[in-house]
């Protein structure tokens, strides 16, 4: 059974090199959303294994996301992606109940290897 | 509030808060988005003056009296009045207050520009007899003192002549 | 206490040093972004007019391809990244590893890939900056336009305008491998964001 990932992210470019890295690794990408509201919908319809979540995104921010995400489910597993590297803002994310950062624009097999990491393949 | 005066083609270029005045057969000339491109013209005596206005309200601050819609309409009148031109005779033409990044983007003032400027031009006792205001796109705006005329482009849009 | 020329100039050196370091991290992202590619340089820190802002930077008569990110608040400013339509187009086409488009309308994807160019960048002067400051300061989300550079400008200028009639202006430079691009970024703080750099200028060790 592969993985479930939601990817999150206003930039249709992003989603876009996400998915196909994780599904290159053996991810199910299960739905995608580009702003924070929508990040929360989204995860409360699929609830996915993981999520990838931008920071900076139009109407409600990343942020506003996980806060809502981690009130519907405090085992989520969110990986904040963005290019926003401020120690404030990356305690808040920390605090909020994110599980790890990547900051963009990010290696590849480094997102990867980190998203393994939050959630190792079934017999691993 | 100096303007820039092409001598090969009279044309004047009207920056952010300038107000240029003039006769045939300059043109005057601004690009503007959020802010407005306001002309006052005297058909008799075939003398016009353009504002670059750029915000409603000056609150009573200093700068360059064309860059507020309640300043620059006076400073407008001042400089056409050695012309012994009165409001009464003079038509207003206007154009801009966009709003560039859509109506849910930041810095929203296009609207607040149109409003002041139709505001102050009614306390003048002014008659707006053509304009092209609102919208998402820049303008650019070419007012002609030789009879008045204020051609506007947009980008993708067919020119308008006020 | 009125600031004399002197002291002008050297708010200004000093600026521009500050700026160019945060134009090296800005280049360091754009360069990991490119693969390699593109990097930026800081080209002038100065104090303009705001009637000159359209003829200093020769924005001509014909619509750009421009992304804005806008910063909130007393340290608040705007940050516009402004291409001609084709080098635009290039980009988005390395970013995405096709050829170049050729549609009259660019794709959501060319677009995302300019706006997510604006966000890297954006993002990398605002990380810069915050630590200079010692607050966090918060960009918008990117905005893509294709419209006249002057009227785009005037809009993502207008906190500044409402505050004086003079602007500070940092004007950035492309290059592609050592080549000068006809590209620029232009970031124009707030009064108070510009105060708050110049206080941590006299701060520094």
């Amino acid at each position: 059974m592969p993985r479930r990932l939601l990817v999150a992210d206003d930039a249709m470019i992003i989603r876009q090199i996400i998915k196909d890295m994780a599904v290159s690794a053996g991810w199910e990408v299960v739905g995608e959303a580009s702003n924070g509201q929508e990040a929360i919908e989204r995860y409360r319809e699929l609830s996915p294994d993981a999520v990838t979540l931008d920071l900076v995104m139009p109407e409600h921010d990343g942020l506003h996301a996980l806060h809502g995400i981690m009130e519907f489910d405090s085992e989520a597993k969110v990986l904040v992606v963005s290019a926003l590297e401020q120690r404030g803002v990356l305690k808040d994310a920390i605090k909020a109940g994110a599980a790890d950062f990547v900051a963009k624009p990010f290696d590849k097999r480094s997102l990867q290897a980190t998203l393994e990491q939050l959630v190792p393949k079934a017999g691993t | 509030m100096i303007t820039t005066t092409s001598t090969k083609t009279l044309d004047t270029l009207v920056g952010m808060g300038q107000i240029a005045a003039g006769g045939p057969p300059q043109k005057m000339k601004a690009v503007v988005g959020s802010c407005i491109a306001l002309s006052l013209y005297h058909s008799r005596l075939n003398r016009g003056v353009m504002a670059h206005v750029v915000l409603p309200d000056s609150a009573g601050r200093g700068g360059a009296p064309g860059k507020f819609a309640d300043t620059a309409v006076p400073q407008m009148l001042e400089l056409l009045k050695e012309f012994s031109a009165t409001a009464s005779c003079l038509t207003a033409k206007l154009a801009g207050g966009a709003n560039m990044f859509g109506s849910s983007g930041p810095l929203q003032i296009g609207d607040a520009n149109v409003e002041a400027v139709a505001h102050a031009l009614r306390a003048a006792g002014i008659r707006i007899t053509a304009q092209d205001v609102g919208g998402n796109r820049g303008r650019r705006v070419t007012f002609e003192c030789e009879g008045g005329a204020m051609i506007v482009e947009s980008a993708g849009q067919p020119t308008k002549t006020l | 206490m009125l600031e004399t020329a002197h002291d002008n100039v050297t708010t200004l050196a000093g600026l521009q040093e500050l700026f160019a370091s945060a134009t090296h991290d800005a280049s360091a992202a754009m360069c990991r972004w490119t693969d390699g590619i593109i990097t930026v340089t800081l080209d002038e820190v100065r104090q303009i007019a705001l009637e000159e802002v359209a003829a200093t930077l020769a924005l001509g008569d014909d619509p750009m391809t421009m992304v804005v990110m806008t910063l909130d608040g007393e340290l608040g400013g705007s940050i516009t990244l402004m291409f001609d339509d084709l080098g635009g187009r290039q980009l988005a086409a390395s970013l995405l590893g096709r050829a170049v488009g050729t549609e009259p309308e660019w794709s959501e994807l060319e677009k995302s890939a300019l706006m997510e160019t604006g966000n890297i960048l954006g993002c990398a002067y605002v990380n810069a900056l915050t630590r200079l400051v010692g607050m966090d300061l918060r960009p918008s989300a990117p905005y893509f336009i294709q419209d006249f550079g002057a009227s785009v400008l005037q809009q993502a200028l207008m906190t500044q305008a409402a505050a004086g009639d003079n602007l500070l202006l940092c004007d950035v430079g492309f290059h592609r491998q050592g080549e000068k691009l006809d590209w620029r970024v232009v970031f124009v703080p707030t009064p108070g964001l510009q105060a708050s750099l110049q206080r941590s200028l006299h701060s520094a060790p």
